[in-house]
């Protein structure tokens, strides 16, 4: 089914129906980025340090990406079932990826640059993205260039300290970057849609449990 | 072959973070009962005095210490200075998982 525009098309590429469950799965790893980034304010508030407030504006970000497509992806499943919907889904689909494009990105890009060493932290990190030209494919490689980094500096962390709640987040990161690599794969099978959304939640799942052991103690 | 350049690389001890240092300042200051002098404060953290110096005015920046001059020169930790020493552990935990330095 093509309504107009190579988004809704990406919209549309998988079944109706998935996409009730979809905009939960997306609730809620925006519900866990915003507990993220709510502990990182309440450190914040404690401690002043700049960090903190970086880590709280990434989950902000990540928050509020996924709350868009959550949002976004209700809309495209009630849409089904009623005409009027679905007169401005165009829109709606259009808007709502690009923000979540955004957004993430902006979210990914402040992440990586704390893994950056501080010598060039220090000096402002500007980069320069042509953010208006992003579409599916496109976001979800730059997504995975920048997740894979994170990866690969949470796996160098891990293999330094060996301590679950830094085994936790590195599942976490690996389970994100492969969400984005079986999004890019999303064109030669649907069902790595779905594979895609499972991936994420156990991402999100796994950063959840890092929260708890670390707010618990 | 390894050379010397690397050996005193590896054996070198780790640098401390500016988090780790505002905490052993805190610390210093806690445990001598709540109230130290720079002097004390400075053996205790292990820092020169343009370092100590540094810290010591961010702290009083930010609402962690509080100044008093007298005949002698004194730093107090406030309540908020207690709150970061007690939440440090936790904060160091978030960012040990994260392995990002603060």
């Amino acid at each position: 089914m093509k309504v107009g525009g190579k988004m809704v098309y990406e919209a549309l590429l998988v079944p109706v129906w998935f996409y009730s469950y979809s905009s939960v799965v997306y609730a809620v790893t925006a519900l866990v980025s915003f507990m993220i980034s709510y502990f990182s304010f309440r450190l914040y508030r404690m401690s002043s340090l700049n960090m903190n407030l970086m880590m709280m504006l990434t989950f902000v970000f990540m928050g509020v990406a996924f709350s868009i497509l959550a949002a976004t992806s209700y809309y495209t499943y009630m849409s089904s079932n009623s005409f009027k919907l679905y007169e401005n889904l165009y829109g709606v689909v259009k808007y709502g990826f690009m923000g979540y494009y955004t957004l993430s990105l902006v979210a990914y890009i402040l992440l990586t640059v704390m893994y950056l060493p501080r010598k060039f932290r220090e000096k402002l990190f500007v980069a320069y993205m042509p953010l208006w030209y992003l579409d599916f494919t496109a976001f979800h490689i730059i997504s995975a260039i920048l997740v894979g980094y994170i990866a690969i500096m949470n796996l160098v962390n891990f293999m330094k300290k060996r301590k679950i709640d830094s085994l936790l987040v590195l599942i976490a990161f690996v389970m994100i970057e492969l969400s984005h690599v079986m999004m890019l794969l999303t064109q030669f099978d649907a069902v790595l849609y779905l594979v895609a959304h499972a991936f994420l939640v156990a991402g999100f799942a796994s950063l959840l449990t890092m929260l708890i052991r670390v707010g618990r103690k | 072959m390894i050379g010397q350049k690397e050996i005193s690389e590896r054996t070198k001890p780790e640098r401390r973070s500016k988090a780790s240092i505002l905490q052993d300042i805190l610390r210093a200051i806690h445990n001598k009962g709540g109230k130290a002098r720079p002097t004390h404060i400075l053996y205790a953290a292990n820092l020169s005095h343009d370092r100590l110096k540094k810290y010591l005015d961010m702290l009083v920046l930010n609402g962690f210490i509080k100044k008093q001059q007298g005949d002698n020169t004194y730093y107090e930790i406030t309540q908020k200075g207690l709150e970061f020493l007690s939440g440090f552990n936790k904060m160091k935990r978030f960012f040990d998982a994260f392995g990002v330095e603060i």
